[in-house]
């Protein structure tokens, strides 16, 4: 059981910079991509390429909206992402522990 | 150096013994210890502000009655009050929209307008219906009601949110706790020293239970982090 720990971690949110675009969604909640670039320092083609694969997933859905400075597109956290997520954070705490043992 | 090499060496013979490679377990470590950082400061952040919203809400009601009342404005029409009183919640309201933390899937209530207006409005209505038979409700019932609404919040809002994991405080139900039996001490102030005083002592404890739940909340929220 603890060898299966490893391969059943998601590869989708182990990647770095998807763990980090998740990380801050689930912390600050609904981000517009520009936040994303600031924050996280991404480029533009980055950002996008790994927030589709997000989405793809049904991680993150994005949608577009009418703020005060304009049409802004903002990502947001899905249900199944949230899960995914904490699930992973589960995960990895069972696979330290395994590991000390 | 030296010590971080030893470190190292240790950490690799530790490691070595476990089915896992050593660099599989550091990054795991890192992964992990960020998601833990992440679950409590969402947690630390919505506590926060709600205890932000107990000394928002707290400060400008009371400013709002004391203001008026000191510019002698008794005797005019209770609807104007309300009025007056509605125009500063909704202020506040979008006071507090500028800094409240944006909502993700776990803080999104369905009908959480609706639950936030059944809280707070059908306790009032309730304990105004029945204003006629007990005098002292039309001076101090808005004390008694708001327990109530505070208690409903809890029940329709607070509670959801902390078994999803986003708060890890209580500070409706713990301002309930601290109004509902103190309305005790209001209803024997109106028999004993009239009106103005319980109506007085009431808001004195409003305030003292907002400033204690908002205080209680900060305490909670600051535990995550120690």
């Amino acid at each position: 059981m603890e060898g299966s720990l490893v391969e059943e971690l998601d590869p989708e949110l182990m990647n770095p910079k998807r763990f980090l675009i998740a990380t801050l969604l689930y912390v600050l909640g609904p981000r517009t991509m520009g936040d994303l670039v600031k924050s996280l320092g991404l480029t533009w083609g980055d950002l996008d390429s790994h927030v589709r694969r997000l989405r793809e997933k049904g991680y993150v859905e994005v949608r577009k909206a009418l703020t005060l400075r304009g049409p802004r597109t903002v990502v947001k956290l899905t249900g199944r992402g949230v899960e995914e997520y904490e699930r992973l954070a589960e995960r990895l705490r069972r696979l330290l522990s395994a590991a000390q043992r | 150096m030296l010590r971080a090499l030893r470190l190292r060496v240790c950490l690799s013979a530790i490691y070595a013994a476990s089915p896992y490679s050593y660099g599989v377990i550091v990054v795991a470590g890192e992964v992990a210890r960020v998601a833990d950082f992440a679950e409590r400061l969402r947690r630390y952040l919505w506590t926060t502000f709600a205890a932000v919203n107990f000394f928002v809400f707290g400060m400008a009601i009371a400013a709002y009655w004391l203001i008026g009342v000191s510019l002698g404005l008794k005797g005019v029409e209770y609807s104007y009050w309300a009025a007056g009183m509605a125009a500063v919640v909704v202020l506040c309201v979008a006071v507090l929209e500028g800094v409240e933390p944006r909502r993700g899937v776990k803080e999104e209530l369905s009908r959480e307008g609706l639950r936030w207006a059944a809280s707070f409005i059908l306790p009032f209505i309730a304990v105004y219906a029945v204003a006629c038979w007990y005098p002292s409700l039309f001076v101090n019932g808005w004390y008694l009601a708001l327990g109530l609404a505070m208690l409903l919040a809890h029940l329709t809002l607070e509670r959801p949110w902390v078994s999803r994991g986003s708060m890890v405080a209580k500070p409706f139900l713990f301002s309930a706790a601290l109004i509902l039996p103190s309305y005790v001490l209001v209803e024997w102030s109106y028999v004993a020293m009239g009106a103005t005083s319980s109506w007085l002592l009431a808001l004195g404890l409003m305030l003292t239970s907002y400033f204690t739940a908002g205080v209680y909340a900060l305490l909670k929220a600051a535990r995550l982090f120690r």
